[in-house]
């Protein structure tokens, strides 16, 4: 029979969920609003003030241990800390957005409130522990996100990558879904700690077909989101396409949530699969690490490369959860962050300017800053140093983090597999690199003077105008970070431990 | 008193950001003398530490303090911990003093030159590297002194950035020295994973319980060795030594005679509880340094440069220390470091006071008859020859005989070293006695007169010392100027100091008589196999200290006979025994087999695949295996990259297909 | 457990045949002309051709609106079995319905003040 009471909600452990779910109703009200300044400065603003409310609801939660709303959700360090990383990603990509042709053209309320909904979507995916909740989260992050992509209406390749994303996307869900129905088929039950019980029982169905395939549809179904090879084609696509503030929030923050659901489903429902899943996921990290890097090598597009190289570092970051140990995690969780820092800076780098330049993101953009504009110069040098896990940057520990974990787990080979991968990542990064130092800033590149003369009217989509200071802020903020972290690891590292230590039943 | 020792840290680098700074601002020798004070702080801090140290009971004389924790999880204990013992406290007051005057020599000496101020910036940027190397307590802040010490030195050998062969010599030095850097790095991974820890004590409190010659830590301390040879210029790593005396010369005193080099033998010393469990380390170490010291002997005989002359004997010299601290003889290896690097700084001083008299001239052929010209150059030279040579009572003689005297303890092949150090040791005298009379004795040259009618000679010419190439006097080159210790105040006390040093130091640990080093070092070593077992009996002693003495003054009569009475001697000498003479004029080829061993198949290598390979394989289709395969790669993945969903679709049902199969089959 | 699902059936079965019936009924009850000649089905004299083609274009207010109407529409089914149990469910429900209602009520004034409820 029904039960006579209603679960009970937990408000405080909640309250960074709805913080965000709020503001993006309230932005999305907002921005009806008539008043150009309203819509312009107000909706973003709100939008920064959820988030940053969300951030410190999530701080403010930070040693929570529960399960909430009948045990769909489970708010702990992991779930916290990578919400907190969401949020971090959303606030930044907020600010790059700010001066952006996207939200003028999709409309601010829509694209902000579009905004906050998918990271609400990611912060329910990472605290899922519950089939159903895992993927109402995965559509929550992923519907949004495909509107997003096509949200420069009036520039068809936006929409190309919106509908591929779609599309694509689509076909992930379904997979996934099949997948979890299959699972639920095989195990009966849809609670994350129950599936782990089912599995552990004797005679249970950890070598049941039913399970495997469902198994199997579901490591694909999660590795559309991650885009790890060979379902990672969508990836650059959808990436070039997009607007690049959306192509910064879906290469950091989506890989966030993403991996962060992977922890959860692999390291806690299936974990006494983990011979099972654990080869197959060190394979597709291999094949990822392979082609991401060989695929980044060769574009002329940074987006393109950037997006490249996100599958790779997919791959270098999939060997943590491999190896199921609270190490792995807690090295995915640091590197997550580096990745997530270095990323945005490189992005805020090609967003400033594809707009000083009227060049778009062609490597050329970019030549020659190292004398002109050294504020951005650097920001990006960091950021591909930082990348390719040069020393002294947070990239390089937590890639020898990353390592030292798969090599801890007895899968030393696939730490060689990143040290290889890296090696041959220096190839694309260090080009951008050269591009930005050692060649003259070509001639054609309109150099603005305060935009006096010949003002460009404020709602070209392309052709140059100034940056934006607040553009310049991220990529020194954000490259900040992996210097910062480089030489002070000490905070970042307390974050991931604390992380990792949610998954206590690990080593 | 950690707090001491911290200052001692910021002083050089609060120095180095100064005067970097401003290093266009300070006016005349403004930043020399910031440096200076900087470096003199440091000292006086090193002395409060020092004090502080002894004030405390002989068991508590190991203390840590650590700044912050750089990564402390899962295993590795990453700290910028410094470690304050007695062996650090020593290091630490040699290099802060011995810094200190060579500061005080340089604020003259570089005056005149248009990088003045970009030379102190280096110089207390490498003091600052040197104690941070000097102070780590974990393998981390080690590691990042023993790669900034490199970089310092690199930086100050080619300091006259725009001589062809300074930079060259620079790169030399550095790409030598990032192989140690590397060994030293997979060295200490190796400790890592021995012991779990990179902190020192932790490591050293484990260290005894481990097995004897565990073949992982052997190769570890080997690994770690390596970069021990490279710093320590040590065989075969010793060939950028030489080359670095491109550096101005008071770079050579401080850096590759006083203080750097040494660094090795400090590393040995400060590993010791590892290298006691690891004797087949310690021996790779004693007799790397036994070949080392000897064959470096060998090379200063014929070496014309006065420079290469100091830098072999420099080789040798430390040679001696690498043996010592590699058998055992922990406190005899550090005595010497302390006394060489008083009349090692000292003769690199005088060096530099006759090439200021030469206006910039390193050929010992071309001097002679300094010794009334400069009278106050030839004494102190003089101290620092005799204190090298062995001869009692300056402080090498007894330096050098203690380290003898307790390897010979370990008995065994051990007497084959000793014995190589004893003729070494004649040799050592020979050649540095060959350089004072021919630099000082015999007839005055030009220059030498001039300066006796009280006029310093001045080059109309400029030329590069090395290779007689013409050059002006701008930035990046030496300045117009030279100065001779007679005539520079500062030049004159630092001289006149180490001098007093080099005399006395010795007076510290005089067999049967005195042991200060030994029992202010006993804490460190408290617990070591060797550290007082190897003492050797009163009567062993005494032979070995007449039979030294002896040693010191044949040679010194031996140069006097060749370079002083019979002046013709030597080229009879030459031509009878020429393929000796060759060997040791070459180098023993040494540059030459390194060039015939690695750069040369490396660049042949580089060639044919250039030109050969490339061109005839394919022109364009292989560039070497790997590329091949990550372009042909980059082709395919782009090729599949059609942006056409349909094929992203096949794709993905291949990819599905493929997982799902894989999940199937292997139940 | 099957028979539990057996209103369902009978309500799918009944849905369909409705539809079928509404469909033909027309055809099979209807008058057929005996003679049919091509200028019976064009309408009179003048005015739109009744005949809807495959390209025939409705207007985009027309989608819009039968979506939103169908948006909640369907949305309001979930308030049913709150309205059933809700002396069970107590308060808890009653605030679940009022969430429900808000945030409905949000996208009522969103579709409202967007304009696509005019018709353009």
């Amino acid at each position: 029979m029904i039960a006579a009471t209603g679960p009970h909600i937990d408000v405080e452990a909640l309250s960074p969920l709805l913080a965000l779910t709020g503001g993006g109703l309230v932005v999305l009200l907002v921005g009806l609003l008539r008043p150009r300044v309203v819509r312009e400065v107000l909706v973003p603003l709100l939008a920064l003030a959820s988030l940053a409310a969300a951030l410190g609801l999530a701080i403010w939660q930070w040693d929570a241990d529960e399960e909430i709303i009948a045990g769909a959700l489970r708010v702990d360090t992991l779930a916290l800390a990578f919400t907190a990383f969401v949020i971090v990603a959303a606030a930044i990509t907020v600010l790059l957005s700010w001066r952006a042709v996207a939200p003028r053209e999709a409309a601010h309320g829509e694209y902000y409130a579009m905004l906050l909904v998918s990271a609400a979507g990611m912060s329910v995916l990472v605290q899922a522990q519950n089939l159903v909740s895992l993927f109402i989260g995965f559509e929550l992050l992923s519907v949004p996100l495909y509107v997003l992509c096509a949200s420069e209406m009036r520039r068809s390749s936006s929409l190309e990558a919106g509908l591929k994303y779609l599309i694509i996307g689509s076909v992930g869900s379904a997979t996934l879904l099949y997948g979890l129905a299959l699972i639920y088929g095989a195990t009966g039950r849809t609670d994350f700690a129950a599936i782990a019980d089912a599995l552990n029982s004797v005679g249970g169905p950890v070598s049941d077909p039913l399970f495997l395939t469902g198994l199997a549809l579901s490591v694909v179904g999660l590795a559309f989101k991650v885009s790890v090879a060979p379902f990672h084609q969508w990836t650059p696509d959808a990436y070039e396409g997009a607007p690049t503030p959306v192509t910064a929030f879906m290469a950091t923050a989506t890989k966030v949530a993403a991996l962060g659901v992977i922890i959860r489903f692999f390291d806690v429902a299936l974990i006494n699969a983990q011979p099972d899943w654990a080869p197959a996921l060190a394979a597709l990290a291999t094949i990822t690490i392979v082609v991401g890097n060989v695929g980044a090598i060769g574009q002329t597009s940074v987006k393109r490369l950037l997006a490249w190289s996100s599958v790779a570092q997919a791959g270098y970051m999939l060997a943590g959860i491999v190896v199921g140990t609270q190490h792995g995690i807690e090295a995915v969780a640091f590197y997550l962050a580096a990745y997530l820092v270095m990323n945005m800076a490189a992005f805020a780098v090609v967003v400033a300017r594809a707009r000083e330049t009227g060049l778009g993101d062609a490597i050329e953009a970019l030549e020659g800053i190292g004398q002109s504009k050294p504020l951005l110069a650097w920001p990006m040098t960091i950021a591909m140093l930082g990348l390719a896990g040069i020393p002294g940057t947070a990239g390089f520990i937590g890639k020898f983090f990353l390592i030292d974990g798969a090599v801890d787990g007895d899968y030393a080979w696939l730490g060689i597999v990143i040290v290889v991968g890296s090696a041959v990542s220096l190839v694309y990064y260090l080009k951008v690199v050269a591009a930005m130092w050692m060649r003259p800033a070509p001639r054609s590149v309109p150099v603005l003077a305060g935009g006096a003369v010949d003002d460009p009217p404020a709602d070209a989509p392309a052709g140059p105008r100034a940056a934006g200071g607040e553009v310049t802020l991220v990529a020194v903020g954000c490259a900040a970070g992996p210097v910062v972290f480089g030489v002070l690891p000490g905070p970042l590292f307390d974050i991931a431990r604390d992380a990792a230590a949610a998954m206590s039943h690990l080593f | 008193m950690t707090t001491a020792a911290w200052l001692v840290l910021a002083f050089p680098l609060a120095g180095t950001v100064i005067i970097g700074l401003g290093h266009r601002a300070w006016p005349g020798r403004m930043a020399g003398w910031i440096g200076t004070l900087a470096i003199l702080a440091s000292f006086i801090c090193s002395i409060v530490v020092f004090v502080n140290l002894q004030d405390r009971d002989e068991h508590h004389r190991q203390v840590t303090s650590t700044l912050f924790d750089y990564a402390d999880t899962v295993g590795v204990d990453a700290k910028l911990t410094i470690l304050v013992d007695p062996l650090s406290v020593l290091m630490m007051l040699v290099v802060t003093g011995v810094s200190t005057l060579i500061h005080l020599y340089s604020v003259t000496y570089m005056t005149g030159d248009r990088g003045f101020s970009r030379y102190f910036a280096y110089l207390n940027f490498f003091v600052f590297s040197m104690l941070v190397l000097v102070l780590a307590g974990n393998f981390v802040p080690l590691i990042i002194g023993w790669a900034f010490v490199g970089a310092a030195s690199y930086l100050l050998i080619s300091f006259w950035y725009r001589r062809r062969t300074a930079t060259r010599a620079g790169v030399k030095a550095f790409v030598i020295n990032v192989v140690g850097d590397i060994g030293l790095m997979f060295g200490a991974y190796f400790v890592l994973r021995e012991f779990a820890t990179l902190d020192f004590l932790g490591v050293f409190e484990q260290a005894p319980g481990t097995a004897v010659n565990t073949g992982n830590l052997v190769a570890g301390m080997i690994l770690i060795l390596v970069g021990a040879f490279a710093k320590s210029a040590q065989m075969p790593f010793h060939t950028w030594l030489a080359d670095a005396m491109e550096g101005p010369t008071p770079v050579s005193s401080l850096i590759h005679a006083a203080t750097m080099v040494t660094a090795g033998v400090y590393l040995i010393a400060r590993l010791w509880p590892l290298f006691e469990v690891t004797p087949a380390a310690a021996n790779v170490a004693a007799i790397v340094g036994a070949v080392t010291l000897f064959v470096a002997a060998t090379i200063a005989l014929t070496q014309t440069d006065i420079k290469r002359v100091i830098a072999y004997s420099t080789m040798s010299q430390i040679g001696y220390m690498i043996m010592g601290v590699g058998a055992g003889a922990y406190a005899a290896g550090m005595f010497h470091f302390m006394t060489h690097a008083f009349f090692k700084a000292l003769l690199f001083m005088g060096a530099g006071s006759v090439i200021g008299a030469m206006a910039g001239i390193q050929d010992m052929d071309r001097m002679g008859g300094f010794r009334r010209a400069m009278p106050f150059t030839f004494a102190t030279m003089l101290v620092g020859g005799l204190a090298l040579s062995g001869v009692p009572p300056f402080s090498g003689f007894f330096s050098k005989d203690e380290i003898l005297a307790w390897t010979a303890q370990r008995g065994g092949w051990f007497w084959i070293l000793v014995v190589a150090g004893y003729v070494a040791a004649f040799l050592t005298a020979v050649y540095t006695f060959r350089m004072i009379f021919r630099v000082f004795g015999g007839e005055p040259v030009p220059e030498a007169r001039e300066l006796e009618q009280g006029h310093l000679h001045h080059a109309e010419v400029h030329v590069n010392p090395t290779d007689g190439e013409v050059e002006d006097t701008d930035v990046g080159f030496p300045g117009p100027e030279h100065f001779v210790a007679e005539r520079a105040f500062p030049m004159k006390v630092a001289m006149g100091t180490l001098a007093l040093l080099a005399t006395v130091a010795g007076a510290l640990q005089i067999p049967e008589v005195t042991h200060a080093i030994d029992s202010f070092l006993h804490p460190t070593f408290e617990g070591s196999r060797y550290y007082e077992s190897l003492a050797p009996s009163e009567s062993f002693t005494f032979i070995g200290m007449a039979v030294g003495a002896a040693i010191g003054l044949g040679g010194i009569f031996v140069a006097w006979q060749l370079w002083s009475r019979h002046r013709g001697v030597t080229a009879q000498l030459i031509t009878r025994l020429k393929p000796l003479y060759a060997l040791s004029h070459n180098k023993w080829y040494f540059d030459e087999i390194i060039d015939a061993l690695f750069v040369r198949p490396a660049a042949w290598f580089g060639r044919f695949a250039q030109q050969t390979f490339e061109r005839l394989v394919v022109n364009g289709a292989i560039v070497g295996g790997a590329s091949l395969i990550v372009r042909a790669g980059s082709a395919a993945v782009r090729a599949a990259q059609s942006g056409l969903l349909r094929s992203y679709a096949a794709l993905l049902v291949l990819g599905v297909g493929g997982v799902a199969l894989y999940f199937l089959l292997q139940s | 457990m099957l028979r539990s699902y057996l209103p369902a059936l009978v309500f799918l079965a009944i849905g369909g045949i409705l539809a079928l019936v509404f469909t033909y009924a027309n055809t099979l009850l209807g008058p057929t002309p005996r003679k049919t000649v091509k200028a019976t089905y064009e309408p009179y004299e003048s005015g739109l051709p009744s005949e809807v083609k495959r390209t025939f274009r409705f207007g985009i207010s027309f989608y819009m609106i039968a979506m939103l109407f169908l948006l909640f529409d369907v949305e309001v089914i979930f308030l049913f079995p709150v309205a059933v149990k809700l002396r069970e469910f107590g308060t808890f429900a009653m605030y679940e319905a009022i969430t429900f209602i808000g945030l409905l009520a949000v996208a009522f004034v969103y579709v409202w003040r967007r304009g696509a409820l005019s018709w353009r």
